[in-house]
């Protein structure tokens, strides 16, 4: 018999760069799907994560929506929760410290109605220490002001992204929503603007009406569908990404088992992240972790570099 | 507590339908085994139940715990059937299992110093019940009042912990009208002090408004335990807030608490009921 391991004892290092940022492995949870990281720790085993992408912070606090705020669809939710979050000052004294003693990279998702508000938020990050990245959220559909214009625009969303490159030296991942004509011209007008990563995608814009009342369930009216349900979408959404861009892209959209993670990794994604799969199984992000190291050792691969863009492409 | 300590998983919990029983007007009970370790829990506290037809991804439903006999490990749930998962439910039979989170959430706890008036309202009777049970050595001189809206929706309550005064909107039992013209006859009789008192109810958020809004004007403590759309029940996905009235020097965003984690029983004179839904 030779000395080999047996396949299911293979060590196979889950590690990925993508550009600037080294994350322990390539599944992450998604900004707004995970509390600010704390909360679910007893639920899961969060050293497990390649990172947490925290709730969108903002300058001032925020409110957020009125309630519901969420309705079920088939396969996944409507939500407009309306970036109800702490400030960026309450964020800094006390959930960054708590966040950062979990010891799983931290990337700061950061929103605002203004560039300058964007600045500002960083501005204030880039005097902590600690934070893997910030992701930058131009893509919300549940703010009104400023979060619609900045998705639908590559032209705004450039500026904001160029504007916060100004006063950060931390990497930035650019958030693009789906909400747009062409994803790919998106894509490389943050990628010109100076961003190190893209992350695609937010929500889809969508509606639900009660039949009785002939008014939308949600209050505001439109909210963002998430889940499975937008999975094959935000896919072919991530991969038009990919091949618009050179920088590193992080897919999210529905991933609700490691064989929708993989999918992603498969069409180019460097790194996942898990959103709306953790609000019944808060530990599923970790359990995609695992996943993806079986499939690569009952596949015989022994680095996550060689099934990453391993996409047989028709079109290529 | 150390960070490493805390990482340790919370798993859900497997639940064996020990049975499940139709009560009346489309409200079961169900009786849940669950593992030895499982507990202890507040009345007023709620477990996420992931509840039939088992998907890939579906929410999982919150429901009150209405009682957990801890000596024989059994929970005992309360609910309607509204809509699919909650029919879905009504089907299990004895031996099938569940898979939950749990206990979740803030329950009741007394008020120092005040008699317990507990207010259920329609399937809501059910935690009021087991928080008799649990307040009867301590709290004696306790009441139910229970309001319902015929005589044929009513549950029944074996050996209540507690008098049991009965109230139904059309007079078919009881008194005849709602659960706070009941608080307002036995106030005008003087068997209840509102000085001395405090209210803890469950019910219709439409119930639980009112009854808030009169307990403030009588400067009554007032504590409800409320249903808004939750999307984690873990604190994780901000969907459950609750509107309150802030305090002074709160920000914005102490204006929206997360029933699931802050709640769900609360302070319902705090509570700005104009933005929950009903
Ligand atoms: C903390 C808490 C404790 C609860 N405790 C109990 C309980 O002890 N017994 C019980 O019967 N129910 C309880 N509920 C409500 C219960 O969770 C809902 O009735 C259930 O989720 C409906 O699921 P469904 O699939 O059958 O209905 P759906 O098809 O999802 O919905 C049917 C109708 O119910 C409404 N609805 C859906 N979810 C909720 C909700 N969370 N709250 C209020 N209305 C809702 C929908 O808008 C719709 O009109 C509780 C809710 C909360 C938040
Ligand atoms: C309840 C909820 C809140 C969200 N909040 C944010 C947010 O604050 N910032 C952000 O960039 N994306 C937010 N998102 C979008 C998710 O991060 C993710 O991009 C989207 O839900 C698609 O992934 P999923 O289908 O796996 O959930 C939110 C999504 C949900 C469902
Ligand atoms: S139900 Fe998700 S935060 Fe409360």
């Amino acid at each position: 018999m030779s000395a080999e391991r047996p396949p299911e004892e293979r060590v196979i290092d889950l590690g990925v760069e993508l550009g600037p940022v080294r994350l322990p492995n390539p599944v992450l949870v998604a900004s707004g799907t995970f509390g600010y990281g704390n909360e679910a720790v007893d639920l899961t085993r969060v050293r497990a994560l390649g990172g947490i992408v925290t709730k969108t912070v903002t300058l001032e606090p925020r409110s957020g929506n009125a309630a519901p705020r969420l309705h079920e669809t088939p396969s996944g939710m409507i939500n407009s929760i309306g970036l109800q979050n702490v400030g960026i000052e309450r964020f800094i004294a006390v959930k960054l410290p708590e966040l950062l003693a979990l010891g799983v990279p931290i990337i700061v998702s950061i929103g605002g109605r203004r560039v300058e508000e964007f600045q500002e938020v960083a501005r204030r990050l880039e005097e902590t220490s600690g934070i893997a990245a910030l992701e930058i959220n131009v893509s919300c559909p549940n703010v009104k002001e400023g979060g619609l214009e900045f998705c639908q625009n590559p032209a705004s969303a450039a500026a904001v992204i160029e504007g916060v490159r100004q006063v950060t030296r931390l990497a930035l991942w650019a958030k693009l929503s789906p909400n747009t004509s062409s994803i790919g011209t998106l894509a490389r007008a943050c990628e010109e603007a100076g961003a190190d990563g893209l992350t695609a995608v937010n929500t889809f814009v969508a509606l639900a009406v009660d039949i009785h009342s002939r008014a939308p369930i949600i209050p505001s009216g439109t909210g963002g569908l998430s889940g499975p349900a937008i999975r094959p979408i935000a896919l072919a959404k991530a991969r038009e990404v990919v091949r618009h861009t050179k920088l590193p892209v992080i897919g999210v959209g529905g991933i609700a088992s490691a064989a929708d993670a993989l999918e992603f990794l498969i069409i180019g994604a460097r790194a996942v992240q898990v959103g709306t799969a953790s609000f019944p199984r808060p530990w599923l992000a970790a359990e995609v972790v695992d996943g993806i190291g079986r499939f690569l050792r009952e596949e015989g691969e022994t680095t996550l570099a060689e099934l990453i863009g391993s996409y047989r492409d028709p079109r290529a | 507590m150390s960070s490493t300590d805390r990482c340790l998983p919370k798993t859900p919990s497997i639940a064996r339908i020990v049975s499940n029983q139709h009560l009346s007007g489309g409200i079961y009970r169900a009786l849940l085994r669950m593992a030895d370790d499982w507990g202890p829990s507040l009345p007023g506290q709620f477990v996420q139940v992931e509840c039939p037809p088992r998907e890939a991804f579906a929410m999982w439903r919150p429901f009150s715990i209405s009682r957990f006999r801890a000596e024989r490990h059994e929970l005992e749930l309360v609910y309607g059937v509204v809509g699919l998962r909650t029919l879905r439910l009504s089907e299990l039979t004895a031996g099938e299992e569940l898979c939950l989170i749990g206990p979740l959430g803030r329950g009741f706890e007394a008020v120092s110093g005040r008699r317990p008036i507990l207010i259920g309202g329609g399937r809501g009777i059910a935690p009021m019940i087991g928080l008799a049970e649990r307040w009867r050595e301590s709290l004696p001189d306790g009441r139910i009042l229970y309001g319902a809206r015929s005589r044929d929706l009513l549950i029944p309550i074996d050996d209540p912990p507690y008098a049991v005064w009965l109230a139904t909107e059309d007079g078919s039992a009881g008194f005849k009208g709602n659960v706070i013209e009941l608080l307002e006859a036995a106030i005008a009789r003087r068997e209840i002090d509102p000085a001395t008192i405090a209210l803890y109810a469950c019910g219709p958020n439409r119930m639980l408004a009112a009854l808030s809004v009169w307990a403030e004007s009588r400067g009554v403590p007032c504590l409800v335990s409320l249903e808004t759309h939750f999307g984690c029940g873990v604190g994780i996905c901000a969907g459950c807030a609750v509107p309150v009235r802030p305090r002074d020097g709160e920000d914005a965003f102490a204006r929206y608490r997360f029933a699931c984690v802050e709640g769900p029983v609360m302070d319902g004179t705090r509570v700005e009921w104009e933005g929950v839904a009903e």
